[in-house]
């Protein structure tokens, strides 16, 4: 390995380090003063009933966003965003991710991302199972996934108990 | 030999540390009108997205992009239009199907949600694998006039890293791209039909590409070249070896 080669791979290194530890202080300062409110669900536990009304319109609004107001069916659970991430954008993976609570949620229906940032000439993406991993303390969607075949474990009851949110009220 | 860029000669690759308040260079800063076009930029359900960007004119198997992304102004309004722009980096396959890319957005993004400031984002589009989009909770929006080194890079197996952030660091990790990434692009990507609601100035410089050797070739050397692209697009980039800068309403 040339020593040029090696210097850059240090230098990598060096940042991820560096990277590392500035977000396990970030991580430690957000679990004292930001934990999940108590109408959040924790990782693995059920979804309350208010949060899940709540999520409920919430992902019904991002479906119609991306061209489907009438989902053909729409599952969440509460776990950590680094397993969601394995479900909503399998393949992806974003640092601090372990210990973030999340709400996974996967939708079936038709959908168009007329918003996605995609090179001059690519086609718009389109697909059936839109995922989104949902900052359950803001709210704030973290993560997106869509394509045409099921994700792994799509049924989400590997991660805790599922809420049905295709015709809750 | 002058062509090749080694990390031990510039470490500019590595720097952790951005360059604050960085003074955009002048290189030709183009202003263009925004008359209302028939058929317009738009977010609609075609890919009618306007575009002025940087295209590197080598499209040999790479291992990567890097570039300073450095956001005079970019934002979007909050409004029915439901537009966005980006300012960003993208490598992708030859037929354009699949590609890394990460930058800053303002505006709305996939998943609805409406970004007034520049808000950092990586995405990915891989074979079977769909499309796939990040923003980080973690990280905070940028800066203005700040240049910020973004890179995506080949890991080996199929994986490619995404640095970028307010510091420079790993924001996200893709795994599973078998598609072979050969063209490296660069600029802004905006939707807002006429440009009455967005503003979006800014440039992309120190455009790099990594060879499958380790080393970085420089765009320019490469013989890059620009684009404006899009119906009735309003943003007239200025492309100057491995820089791409543009400005429009602010």
């Amino acid at each position: 390995m040339s020593g040029k080669l090696i210097a850059v791979r240090r230098a990598r290194m060096v940042a991820l380090l560096a990277s590392a530890a500035g977000a396990a202080l970030i991580i430690g300062v957000i679990g004292m003063t930001a934990l999940p409110s108590s109408a959040s669900a924790l990782p693995g536990k059920a979804i309350p009933a208010a949060a899940a009304h709540r999520l409920r319109t919430d992902v019904i609004r991002i479906a119609r966003f991306n061209g489907d107001a009438h989902p053909v069916s729409i599952r969440a659970v509460a776990t950590t965003e680094a397993k969601a991430l394995v479900t909503a954008t399998p393949g992806d993976t974003v640092p601090g991710s372990a210990s973030q609570p999340a709400y996974l949620v996967v939708m079936k229906g038709h959908f168009k991302l007329t918003h996605a940032s995609v090179p001059p000439g690519a086609r718009i993406p389109t697909g059936r199972y839109l995922s989104l991993t949902i900052n359950p303390s803001t709210m704030q969607v973290m993560d997106l996934g869509l394509r045409n075949a099921p994700p792994p474990h799509a049924s989400l009851r590997t991660y805790g108990p599922v809420s049905d949110l295709t015709t809750q009220r | 030999m002058s062509q090749l860029r080694y990390f031990a000669q510039a470490p500019r690759a590595r720097r952790v540390v951005v360059i604050l308040a960085l003074t955009l260079p002048g290189l030709g800063w183009v202003v263009a009108g925004s008359a209302a076009p028939a058929q317009a930029c738009t977010s609609s359900s075609n890919n009618d997205h306007c575009y002025a960007v940087v295209f590197d004119g080598d499209t040999a198997t790479n291992d990567g992009q890097e570039a300073n992304i450095s956001a005079s102004c970019l934002h979007v309004n909050n409004d029915a239009g439901d537009n966005f722009a980006d300012n960003e980096l993208w490598d992708e396959s030859s037929d354009g199907s699949y590609w890394e890319e990460v930058g800053l957005t303002s505006g709305f993004a996939s998943d609805g949600t409406y970004y007034s400031n520049k808000t950092w984002f990586w995405a990915d589009s891989r074979p079977g694998g769909g499309y796939n989009e990040h923003e980080p909770s973690n990280l905070s929006s940028a800066g203005t006039n700040v240049a910020y080194t973004v890179e995506i890079f080949s890991a080996g197996n199929e994986e490619w890293d995404i640095w970028g952030g307010n510091s420079f660091g790993p924001i996200g990790t893709s795994t599973s791209q078998s598609a072979t990434l050969v063209q490296g692009l660069a600029g802004t990507e905006y939707t807002s039909s006429g440009g009455a609601d967005m503003r979006d100035a800014g440039v992309v410089n120190e455009l790099y590409r990594e060879g499958t050797n380790g080393l970085f070739y420089s765009w320019g050397s490469d013989g890059s070249y620009g684009s404006n692209s899009g119906p009735s697009h309003y943003i007239s980039g200025s492309w100057s070896g491995s820089a791409e800068s543009w400005s429009y309403s602010c």
